[in-house]
């Protein structure tokens, strides 16, 4: 059996520039940052004080899974498939999710259950917390809770996927969903990914290891760039075997393990490069023109993502454009990837390519096409989306306008 | 209907509460041991469950125990000892798939970071957040071990963690579709869970999963008097090739399949049933999942009897070990090998009267002659996993 294509049928998002997708693409498009000093908490001298959070979204439960829905909402709104009687289409859910977390105050609550000291009293906590978990409902925090309850309200009866590999969990979960579809498993696919990391445990988590902007500015490949700045989001994408009335094919997909260090890159690239290449062979193509890099603003990360691209398109390059959303956006972390496929797929769409927010001075190791300032209306035939993640997992994807 | 694809173990590795030895515990399970008693991970006395299917050796310490607790230290080991295992060299074909069921907190580094904060976060970081260690997001890291596994053992094909009670079996389900698809050529498969965590015990415990009986009085499985599970805990791997490729030895053959569906607790009959339409033709031997509850317990025989027939052998892995969250099928797959290959069936632990309703549960070791069988496993929120394992 020869594998089936993939196509793109709907896109949907909640960002912190607007509460949908549609609502998004005009600010992302004029260079607009969402990144503000955090309110939401107390974040007086923490490493990092900003953040990209999004602020009139209302919800109750647990947040990741009340942004995925609202995504998801848009993206199947806008696919329209069509499900007839004599075929019923088999549906699989693929997310990328990190557990959820216990608000501050439930986490603080937890704590003085146990005694409220430096040491965890299991005599107290045994009885203590009772009351605790009668008001809340730990499974919702699970990282398949998000898949699961898309699977129920989609009716989904084929594979219900969750993956939790940090910054490549989305990207990751886009490429396993194009697997089934491809291999037969599934024949339409909800996949995306989500992040809703703007959380004191969070902020504090990754400041103290030193990854968070310090200067408060998510600024990719630019001279300036000192460390990412947490955003939170979801993206979701409609993806059938199906062509129908889809204008974008998801062409194909690469992914490659560092097995280079924990927290840094591998300083060659060299997995950058092999899932770029492989996503590049798969889908039968050498250059693209837009590129949707991972682009985190972290010194190290940049430059080797730069390097790699540079490996992989030689002069090629330049015939292209490159940029990030995670100076307008922040690092959504779990739903980096996904963001970054709608943004090559706005590319696809309407030769819209969105600038690098905040990129004014790039620095020389990040030698790119970058878009700067404002974003350029071209046409784009082939655009690559990466997402590369702590542990050097790494995920790229290739989209096509159909021809 | 697509059948699910099959794929062949080349190796294998695990830790559980009954040790790590492959012929030892499958020794156990057949002569019908439980590995239950009072939770030796911390004084559980308060909780509402005090007993626990602990793993009792602790990990060798490496330099990557900077990075990982306990249980990604067993990971790492496990899949260490199953690619050994398998001989297979690590390469860019290599792909690595882990499963676990999600983040723990680590209360020995929260206390001290909560100890004087308020509960509105005011002054968080002066108030203890600036205690948490430099390492603490990387200890929380989801994808950790499965970073540093590949790392160690060089494997730089593509892999994932996945997430979630039933991520055992998406990780394995994902891992026959990266062979299927050619896009590697070997896959190491590890799962690895928990339920022996304060706060994890005392929520099922609180939505009435858990027994709440002493040691010498939890009821099995499927009995009638069944009144919730043991909380257990295991990290188990396999090692998978395309059938018929590379050298060596073929253990057992494997298909898998996941599903969700957002109940609240477990999943339905029909995710159940769903998942075993394209594995469980001529099967007649079931591996439960075997949550102990008395209602649940008798709704999953039903379900699995549509396929298999009421006649159908019933053991559980699980009423051994206790409930193991993402690392049951991998569990389950290597046990169920091994009784294939000794064609004797281990007993439902502790099963002395099972309630009325559909398939034998086995109150002893059995001989057999069948060679492939199911096995179920269920986690909450509405999550599932099957698979099947074939002798031949």
């Amino acid at each position: 059996m020869s594998a089936r294509p993939v196509f793109v049928h709907g896109v949907g998002a909640v960002t912190a520039l607007g509460l949908s997708w549609r609502e998004s693409i005009a600010p992302l498009a004029a260079g607009a940052s969402a990144i503000v000093p955090v309110t939401e908490f107390d974040v007086a001298h923490f490493p990092c004080t900003v953040a990209a959070p999004i602020r009139d979204f209302k919800h109750q439960g647990d947040r990741r899974i009340a942004l995925a829905c609202a995504a998801s909402e848009e993206a199947w709104t806008a696919a329209a498939i069509a499900f007839d009687d004599s075929q019923q289409k088999k549906i699989g859910i693929f997310m990328g999710a990190e557990s959820g977390r216990a608000p501050f105050a439930t986490v603080h609550a937890l704590t003085r259950a146990a005694g409220g000291k430096a040491a965890f009293d299991h005599a107290k906590f045994g009885k203590q917390a009772r009351v605790l978990a009668e008001h809340c409902d730990a499974s919702q925090t699970s990282p398949a809770a998000v898949t699961s309850l898309l699977a129920k309200r989609y009716g989904a009866t084929g594979p219900a996927v969750t993956i939790s590999l940090a910054c490549s969990s989305g990207a990751s979960a886009v490429a396993e969903a194009a697997r089934s579809i491809r291999l037969g498993i599934c024949d339409v696919a909800l996949c995306g990914g989500v992040g809703a990391d703007v959380d004191p445990l969070m902020l504090a988590g990754f400041g103290r290891i030193g990854a968070l902007s310090g200067r408060g500015i998510s600024c990719p490949f630019d001279a300036r760039r000192d460390g990412f700045v947490v955003g939170e989001g979801a993206a979701m994408i409609v993806l059938s075997a199906d062509r129908g009335t889809a204008v974008v094919e998801l062409a194909g997909e690469g992914r490659s393990l560092d097995a280079y260090n924990l927290t840094a890159p591998d300083p060659d690239g060299d997995g950058a490069t092999r899932a770029m290449r492989a996503a590049l062979v798969a889908a039968k193509i050498d250059a693209v023109d837009y590129v949707q890099a991972h682009g985190t603003s972290t010194p190290l990360n940049d430059a080797v993502e730069a390097m790699a691209l540079r490996r992989v398109f030689g002069t090629h390059l330049y015939k292209s454009h490159v940029s990030s959303v995670k100076g307008a956006l922040g690092h959504w972390i779990a739903g980096a990837g996904a963001l970054g496929l709608l943004c090559a797929h706005e590319a696809l769409m309407t030769g819209t390519l969105f600038p690098t927010a905040n990129l004014t001075n790039p620095d020389r190791d990040c030698d790119l096409p970058h878009v700067l300032g404002g974003a350029i209306k071209k046409t784009v035939n082939t655009a690559l989306v990466n997402a590369f993640a702590f542990g050097g997992a790494n995920c790229s994807l290739v989209l096509r306008r159909c021809a | 209907m697509r059948p699910a694809p099959q794929v062949a173990i080349k190796g294998w590795a695990w830790r559980t509460p009954f040790g790590a030895s492959i012929e030892h515990v499958t020794r156990q399970l057949l002569a019908g041991e439980r590995a239950v008693r009072s939770n030796t991970r911390f004084d559980a006395a308060s909780y509402l469950c005090s007993v626990a299917s602990s793993i009792v050796e602790e990990p060798t310490l490496t330099r990557q125990h900077r990075f990982l607790r306990r249980m990604g230290l067993f990971a790492l080991e496990v899949a260490r000892e199953a690619l050994h295992y398998s001989g297979i060299p690590a390469s860019d074909r290599v792909g690595l798939f882990f499963g676990y069921g999600g983040l723990r907190a680590h209360w020995d580094d929260m206390m001290p970071a909560f100890e004087h904060q308020q509960s509105d976060g005011d002054g968080a970081w002066k108030r203890g957040l600036n205690l948490l260690h430099p390492y603490w997001m990387l200890q929380h890291l989801s994808n950790n071990a499965h970073a540093l596994a590949a790392e160690e053992l060089r494997v730089r094909g593509e892999g994932a963690t996945f997430g979630g009670a039933n991520a055992g079996a998406q990780a394995l389900a994902a891992a026959i579709r990266a062979l299927e698809a050619g896009a590697i050529d070997t896959a190491v498969v590890v799962g690895y869970d928990s339920f022996i965590e304060p706060e994890t015990l005392v929520d099922l415990a609180a939505r009435g999963m858990l027994t709440l009986q002493t040691e010498a009085n939890v009821a099995a499985p499927y009995a009638q008097t069944a009144q919730g599970f043991v909380p257990g805990e295991a990290a188990a791997a396999l090692v998978l090739q395309r059938i018929g490729s590379g050298d060596g030895r073929e253990l057992a053959y494997v298909q898998a399949a996941d599903g969700a569906d957002g109940e609240a607790a477990a999943p339905s009959l029909n995710t159940i049933m769903n998942l075993l339409a394209n594995l469980a033709q001529g099967a007649t031997l079931i591996d439960g999942a075997g949550w102990a509850q008395p209602a649940q317990d008798n709704a999953e025989r039903s379900a699995l009897a549509k396929f298999t027939g009421e006649e159908a052998m019933l053991c559980c892995t699980m009423s051994a070990m206790g409930q193991l969250g993402a690392a049951a099928p991998l569990v389950q797959a290597i046990a169920l090998a091994e009784q294939l290959r000794l064609q004797m069936l281990a007993p439902i632990a502790g099963l002395q009267q099972a309630a009325d309703g559909p398939l034998r549960p086995l109150t002893s070791a059995t001989p057999i002659n069948t060679r492939s069988a199911l096995a179920i496993s269920m986690g909450t929120p509405g999550l599932a996993g099957a698979i099947r394992i074939d002798m031949s």
